[in-house]
C-alpha cells in the first residue's frame, strides 16, 4: 500500500493526491480508491460537503442492486481529509468503463441515435428506477452531467450516483415537476418515482438534442411559461422530434401526475407498443385575470405563483375586494373555493385580518390555489419532506433558518396535507413527526428549540454541535467517541453536551427523555445538578450502547464535578471523592463516576451529620456568649458568687470553732 | 389560716426566748455588748441574702463564745459580766474576731471571682477549640447563622 492512501472502513485505499475531475459532482469531489494493495483504481469515491444532508438509504438501496443501468454504490464511510483538516462523508462506488455523457449542463455533443436512448439508456434506466422504487427509493438526480457511458463503446448509458446530496439539489428546475421546480433546490423532497421518470423525459430530450435546451435566464419566469402552457411545450420549444419521441416525451413529461407515464408505460413503449399521447386537462382559467405587481394571472397556480415572487405586494392583494371578486366569481371553481375556505375561512374574514398576519394569509392562500405545490413563505418554497433537508442545507445561513423556522412554526404543513388530492400515506409519518415540531421552537427547551427539528427532521444527519465540528458524529456512539476526542481542546468549565448534542441524543434515543436534559440549561445558576443530569445521560449512553472506555471526556467531567462534589458538607469526604474521581477518570468508565458522585443515601446522610454539626455549632456559640456577659460583669460576678462563697467559708469556720471550744469547755 | 399558724409559731418561740433569757440576763447582756460589731454589720447590709451579716456575725460569735461560757461557768452573775466588758483585752479579742469577719468578706469574694472567671475562660476555650474542629470537619458553613457577615 502506497505510504499516503486513506483507509476508509478499514479496507477501502483514498488516494488523495489523486483527483478524479470526470466523476465530480457539483456538491462532491471525486478521488481515486483502490482495493487493498490494488494499483488501478477500480472504484472513486465521492469527498462530500461535510454539512449538506447525505442519503445513506438511498445509498444502501444502490448497494444492492446491481442493475447495469445505475453506478453500483460500494460503500460509504467517513474520512479525514488531509487538506481540509476534518473529516468528511466518503461515497465509493464502482468506477464505470466509460466517461461522463455531459461534462457539465452546458456541454454539447452530437444527438443519440434513437436506438442507443431506447436499448442503451431507457431500458437499463428503467431497470435501475423498478429497482429503487422497490425499495421505497428515489433517484432525484437523472441529468446529463450525471450519465456515465457504461462501455468504452459509448453504446450503453447508466444513471449516476444519487445519495452525495439532499434529493434534487443538484437538479436545474427544468429537471423537476412544476410541484417541485419552484421548491427551494434544498427544499424539494424525496419526490416520487413520477418525478424520476420526468427527470428521465427530460434527460432524453437533451440526449436527442445534444444538449440541455435553452430555457429564459430568469427561472421564475421558465416556471410561469410552463404553468401557463406545458412542460413539454417549455422543454421542447421548436425542436422537430420524431414521433415516437414525441410521444416518450408528452408521456413522461405530463404535468399531471395522474396522467404522467408510469413504469409499466415506459416499458411498454420501450418493448414497442405504441401509446396513445396523452392529452393534458388543460387547467382552469379564469374569465377576468388577477393582476399581482403587474402580471395578469388567469390560472389559479400562476396567479399562486405570481402572489409567491411578489411578497411585498401580495398580502394587500390577496386582502382586496378585487381578489375575492375574481376569486368568486371570474375563477367559480367549487374546488378551490372550498379549499380557500378551509386554508384561511370565509373570504370576510381574511379580508379582515391585520396587515400582520399577511405572511401566514398569502402562504395559506398559495397552498389553496395550488395545492400540491411546495409551501410558499416568503420567497422561500418547500416541499413538505424538505423542510428537513432545507434545514441542515441552511443551518448556517440565518435568513434562510428563520424562513425555515417560519414554516414550521406557522403549521403550513398541516393546511398543506389537508388540501392534498389523493392521500400519501408515505408521509404520514413525517406528517406525525411535524406535530410535535412547532412545540420544539416555542418552548426552545434544552432538547428541543430548533436544533430538535433539525435532528427529527434529518434521521440520517450528522450532529452539528460545535464540539464536533471536525467530526462527522452520525451515531449517538459517534458523539461520546468523539467528545473524548476533542474534549482535551475545549473548555472544560463548560458542560461537555450543548443543545446541539442534547437535540441530538433525545432525538435519536427513545430511552432519554427531554426532560432528563432540561437542567442543563440552568448550568450558571445550578452547577451541581446540572453536571449530574449531564453525566447521568451520557453514562446510560455508554452503558446502554457498549461505548468503548472514554478516559478524556471522564477527566472533563472530573473537572466539572467540583459542585457536585461541594454537595457534600464533609471536607474528608470530599477529598476522598475527589481523590477517586481522579482514578476512576483514568478508566474512562462515566457509570462509575456517577456512582462516585450521585450517591443519595451518602448525601443524606452527609447532610444529616452537617445538621448535627451546624446544630452543636450554634449551642457552642450561645454558651460562649451566655459566659461571656457573666465576664463582662466581673463586679456581679463578685457580688453574686464571692460574697456566697464568703459567708459559706465564714460559716464554716465559725461553725467548727464554736463546735470546738463548746467540747472543749465542756471537757 | 396559714397567717394564724404563723403567728402563733412567733409568738410562742419568743415566749421561750424571753423566759430562757431572763435566767440568762448577764450572758444575754454580755454577748449583747460583743456582737455590736455585727449589728453595725447588719445595719449596711443591704442584700437581702445578708451575707456580709453572716460573715462578721459568724466570726464576731467565734470571739464572744469563750468569754460567755467563761461566765456562765464561772458564777453567771452582773459583776462577772461587767468584769469581762470592762477587760480591754477581751474587747480585742472579739473585736479582732469580728474584724476576720471583716477581711474574709472583703477577701473572698474577689480570690472566688478571679477562680471563676479563670473556669469560664477554660471552658470557652474548650468551646472554641469544639468550633474548631467542627470547622476543620464541615468547613465554614457548619457556621450557618453564626458565620461572620462577609463585610465584617
Amino acid at each position: 500500500m502506497a505510504a499516503d492512501r486513506l483507509i476508509v472502513n478499514g479496507h477501502y485505499e483514498v488516494d488523495p493526491t489523486r483527483a478524479l475531475p470526470g466523476y465530480d459532482t457539483p456538491t462532491a469531489t471525486a478521488y481515486a480508491v483502490f482495493s487493498p494493495g490494488g494499483k488501478d483504481p477500480s472504484m472513486f469515491g465521492l469527498l462530500c460537503d461535510p454539512k449538506l444532508p447525505l442519503r445513506p438509504d438511498v445509498f444502501r438501496s444502490m448497494r444492492d442492486i446491481s442493475e447495469p443501468g445505475m453506478v453500483r454504490a460500494v460503500e460509504w464511510g467517513v474520512i479525514e481529509w488531509p487538506d481540509t483538516g476534518r473529516q468528511h462523508p466518503f461515497l465509493i462506488y464502482d468506477r464505470p468503463a466509460g466517461t461522463k455523457v455531459f461534462e457539465t449542463l452546458e456541454s454539447q455533443r452530437a444527438p443519440f441515435a434513437d436506438d442507443v436512448i431506447i436499448n442503451g439508456f431507457l431500458a437499463p434506466a428503467a431497470a435501475a428506477l423498478e429497482a429503487l422504487s422497490e425499495r421505497e427509493r428515489t433517484h432525484r438526480a437523472i441529468r446529463p452531467n450525471n450519465l456515465y457511458f457504461a462501455d468504452t463503446g459509448q453504446r450503453t448509458l447508466m444513471l449516476g450516483e444519487a445519495a452525495s446530496a439532499p434529493p434534487g439539489f443538484s437538479q436545474p428546475d427544468l429537471f423537476e415537476p412544476i410541484e417541485l421546480a419552484g421548491a427551494d433546490k434544498a427544499a424539494r423532497g424525496e419526490g416520487t418515482l413520477a418525478d424520476d421518470l420526468f427527470a428521465l423525459g427530460i434527460t432524453v430530450l437533451c440526449l436527442l438534442l445534444g444538449r440541455v435546451p435553452p430555457t429564459a435566464e430568469d427561472p421564475d419566469a421558465v416556471l410561469l411559461e410552463r404553468m401557463v402552457g406545458t412542460s413539454y411545450s417549455a422543454a421542447v420549444r421548436g425542436n422537430r422530434l420524431q414521433m415516437n419521441m414525441v410521444e416518450l416525451l408528452r408521456g413522461l413529461l405530463s404535468d399531471d401526475v395522474a396522467e404522467r407515464w408510469n413504469l409499466r408505460d415506459l416499458e411498454s413503449w420501450i418493448g414497442g407498443r405504441q401509446m396513445t399521447p396523452k392529452q393534458a386537462k388543460p387547467p382552469v382559467r379564469a374569465t377576468r385575470p388577477l393582476t399581482v405587481a403587474g402580471t395578469d394571472h388567469e390560472i389559479p397556480r400562476a396567479a399562486a405563483h405570481g402572489l409567491s415572487v411578489n411578497w411585498a405586494d401580495a398580502g394587500k392583494v390577496c386582502r382586496s375586494a378585487d381578489f375575492d371578486s375574481w376569486l368568486q366569481r371570474s375563477l367559480d371553481d367549487d374546488e378551490i373555493s372550498a379549499n380557500v375556505r378551509e386554508a384561511v375561512g370565509p373570504s370576510q374574514a381574511f379580508q379582515d385580518m391585520p396587515p400582520a398576519d399577511d405572511d401566514k394569509l398569502v402562504t395559506s392562500l398559495c397552498i389553496a390555489l395550488d395545492r400540491v405545490s411546495p409551501i410558499r413563505h416568503r420567497g422561500f418554497g418547500t416541499h413538505m419532506e424538505g423542510v428537513g433537508t432545507a434545514l441542515a442545507t441552511y443551518f448556517d445561513d440565518e435568513e434562510r433558518l428563520r424562513q425555515v423556522r417560519d414554516v414550521i412554526i406557522g403549521r403550513f404543513v398541516n393546511t398543506w396535507m389537508a388540501l392534498q388530492p389523493r392521500s400519501r400515506p408515505e408521509l404520514l409519518h413525517l406528517y406525525g413527526v411535524f406535530e410535535s415540531l412547532p412545540g420544539f421552537i416555542e418552548h426552545n427547551e434544552w432538547s428541543e428549540g430548533i436544533e430538535r427539528c433539525l435532528y427529527e427532521l434529518n434521521p440520517f444527519y450528522h450532529c452539528r454541535s460545535p464540539y464536533l465540528e471536525q467530526l462527522m458524529a452520525y451515531r449517538i456512539e459517534d458523539v461520546l467517541a468523539g467528545l473524548n476526542r476533542v474534549a482535551a481542546e475545549c473548555d472544560q468549565t463548560q458542560l461537555p453536551i450543548d443543545r446541539h448534542i442534547a437535540a441530538f441524543i433525545v432525538a435519536r434515543t427513545p430511552k432519554i427523555e427531554g426532560r432528563m436534559l432540561r437542567s442543563l440549561g440552568a448550568f450558571e445558576t445550578s452547577r451541581a445538578e446540572a453536571v449530574i443530569s449531564c453525566l447521568t445521560v451520557l453514562a446510560q449512553l455508554q452503558k446502554d450502547l457498549k461505548v468503548e472506555p472514554l478516559p478524556e471526556l471522564s477527566l472533563w467531567f472530573a473537572a466539572l464535578l467540583q459542585p457536585a462534589i461541594e454537595k457534600f458538607h464533609n471536607i474528608k469526604r470530599r477529598a476522598e471523592i475527589a481523590a477517586d474521581i481522579e482514578k476512576i477518570a483514568d478508566t474512562g468508565d462515566l457509570t462509575d463516576l456517577l456512582h462516585l458522585v450521585d450517591d443519595p443515601e451518602a448525601l443524606s446522610e452527609d447532610e444529616r451529620r452537617f445538621k448535627v454539626a451546624c446544630h452543636e455549632y450554634h449551642l457552642c456559640t450561645v454558651k460562649i456568649g451566655k459566659i461571656q456577659a457573666v465576664l463582662r460583669s466581673r463586679g456581679l460576678l463578685s457580688y453574686d458568687v464571692g460574697e456566697q462563697a464568703a459567708a459559706i467559708v465564714a460559716g464554716i469556720i465559725s461553725s467548727v470553732g464554736a463546735s470546738t471550744i463548746l467540747i472543749w469547755s465542756i471537757l | 389560716m396559714a397567717t394564724v399558724n404563723k403567728r402563733t409559731n412567733r409568738l410562742l418561740a419568743g415566749l421561750g426566748v424571753l423566759s430562757i433569757s431572763s435566767f440568762l440576763v448577764p450572758a444575754v447582756m454580755f454577748m449583747a455588748a460583743g456582737m455590736a460589731p455585727t449589728f453595725v454589720a447588719a445595719a449596711i447590709d443591704r442584700r437581702a441574702e445578708r451575707f456580709r451579716t453572716l460573715c462578721v456575725g459568724g466570726l464576731n460569735f467565734l470571739g464572744v463564745l469563750p468569754f460567755t461560757v467563761q461566765l456562765v461557768s464561772d458564777g453567771h452573775t452582773f459583776e462577772m459580766a461587767f468584769s469581762l466588758l470592762g477587760n480591754t483585752w477581751i474587747w480585742l479579742a472579739i473585736l479582732s474576731s469580728a474584724a476576720v469577719g471583716w477581711a474574709i468578706f472583703a477577701v473572698v469574694p474577689t480570690v472566688v471571682a478571679l477562680l471563676y472567671v479563670q473556669h469560664l475562660q477554660r471552658r470557652i476555650t474548650r468551646l472554641q477549640q469544639r468550633q474548631g474542629r467542627l470547622t476543620d470537619q464541615w468547613g465554614p458553613e457548619v457556621m450557618g447563622a453564626d458565620a461572620p457577615s462577609g463585610d465584617g
